[in-house]
Parts: structure tokens; sequence; C-alpha cells
């Protein structure tokens, strides 16, 4: 875990080179990365404040493959750290751990947007 | 003498939807008439383990798969002993988290094709592991039309 933030959290450039050009497909894949992310956000801090810690693995678990696909590394690393916590009910650096990866995932919802706004509105 | 085009069904198992896409995609850059000129692929793709165990067909050539399916009645490991004991020949391609070394062993035991860890070089390793599964595929004996 960390709490240095690093300037840029996710690289496009894996996604881009997944699309070849393909435009629809790229603004879909973000879409969808949007998607996943917010729903990954509710859910762990939902099953967190509900002690679930089961579920809560289960929804950090989930958004690790798309996070590791944007080269995330940091949000990654807490992902895994949340997931461990989760299966091993070792709550005791949960909430500092949830800070760090909320602030991170806020700023990769941003960074999502703001690509789809570039890719969207091209200049 | 004319050969008859062996048909290839790929079937592709990830319930998280970016990497569902994510997979489809690679799959059908990798399957490709142009490419494989004796081959036609028939890509199918599902989220629901259910869905796609419902509608798996017996002559399924290859399954990627995801070992960690959020589902509380059948994880990756269920639906790979349903192909297993339902399915021909179908090679099993397990794609997942990093996994411990004896999970991996023991899905190998199993009688998985291949187990491909998600990382940022999963394109190739997959790539390589389905031109494996072909390269079995295109060995057997062909049918002449």
């Amino acid at each position: 875990m960390s709490a240095r933030v690093p300037e840029k959290i996710l690289d496009f450039s894996n996604l881009r080179e997944l699309s070849e050009g393909d435009q629809e497909f790229y603004v879909d894949m973000l879409q969808t990365f949007r998607d996943g992310c917010k729903r990954g956000l509710v859910d762990i801090e939902k099953n967190m404040r509900q002690k679930n810690f089961d579920k809560m693995a289960d929804s950090a678990h989930k958004l690790c493959s798309s996070f590791m696909h944007m080269q995330a590394n940091e949000v990654y690393k807490d992902l895994k750290l949340i997931e461990k916590m989760g299966r091993e009910n070792d709550t005791e650096k949960l909430e500092i751990t949830w800070k760090s990866l909320k602030s991170n995932l806020m700023i990769s919802l941003e960074e999502v947007l703001k690509e789809l706004e570039n890719t969207q509105t091209p200049h | 003498m004319k050969f008859r085009k062996k048909i290839i069904k790929v079937v592709i198992l990830e319930d998280d939807d970016y990497y569902n896409k994510a997979l489809n995609r690679y799959i059908k850059n990798i399957c490709n008439g142009a490419v494989y000129l004796d081959l036609d692929f028939d890509i199918k793709s599902y989220k629901d383990p259910e869905d796609c165990i419902e509608k798996l067909e017996k002559d399924t050539t290859i399954m990627i798969l995801d070992h960690n399916l959020s589902n509380e009645e059948l994880n990756g490991l269920d639906v790979f002993e349903i192909v297993r004991e339902y399915c021909d020949d179908c090679k099993v391609i397990v794609v997942s988290e990093q996994q411990s070394a004896h999970v991996t062993a023991e899905l190998m035991r199993k009688g998985v094709f291949d187990y491909i860890d998600k990382t940022v070089s999963t394109k190739n390793r997959i790539g390589s592991a389905i031109q494996k599964a072909l390269d079995a595929e295109l060995n057997k004996p062909r049918v002449a039309s």
C-alpha cells in the first residue's frame, strides 16, 4: 500500500493496442471499465461496512484484471491487499488501505472520464 | 481431393465485463480464418456459467475459462469438470489472477490444457496456448468431402 499518488494512474496503451484504431470498441471498453470501477467502489465499501469480508474480497478481486490491463500497479496492489484482508478476515489495516484505494479509484474514474471526453470529441 | 474446412468452436467464459470483451477481441484477432486458411472459427462468449453450460456444444474445440467466477453455484473448476464430462475433446485454457503454484499444478493434473495468469503479457500467452491447441487440432485426420 502506498499513500503516494502517482500523476497518472491509468495507462491506456494496452487498450489502444487492442483496439487497433477501432474507436467504437475503444469507447465501449472505456465505458465498460468506468462502469466496473463505479460498481466496484460501491460494492467494496458496502461489503466492508456490512462486514461481509468474503464478498468484499470478491468485489476487489473482480476489479483486479481490468486494472492490471490498465497497468495501474498501485491500485492493483491495494486491490490485492483488500482481497487478502477479506479472505483472511484481517481487518486491522483495512480502513487505511481502503482510504488509499478509494482515492485512487476516484482518480481513475476521473482519468477514464477525461479519456472518454477526449476520444469522443477529438480536437 | 477437396478438403472440407474444419470448424473450430471456441467458447469464452469470463464473468468480468471488461476482461470478457478484451478476451473476445484477443481471440478474434488470433482465430482468424484469413490466417488459418484450413479453418473456420465459431467464437462464442459468455459471462454466466449456467448460460454457458446450457448452450455448450459437445464438439467445442477450445474453451477459455476464468478460474475465479463469482457465481455461488459454479466456480471455474466445476465448469471444467462438466466440460470434461460432456465434451468429446475440448481443450480448456484456464485464465485467472495469479495463483499459487499448487493451484496451477492441481489444474494441470486434472487435465486443463493450459493455465494463464492475467498479467500484462496475457495476450501473448493466450496466443501461444491457442496456437498449441490449434496445432493439436490440425494434426488430427481431416474429413474428406
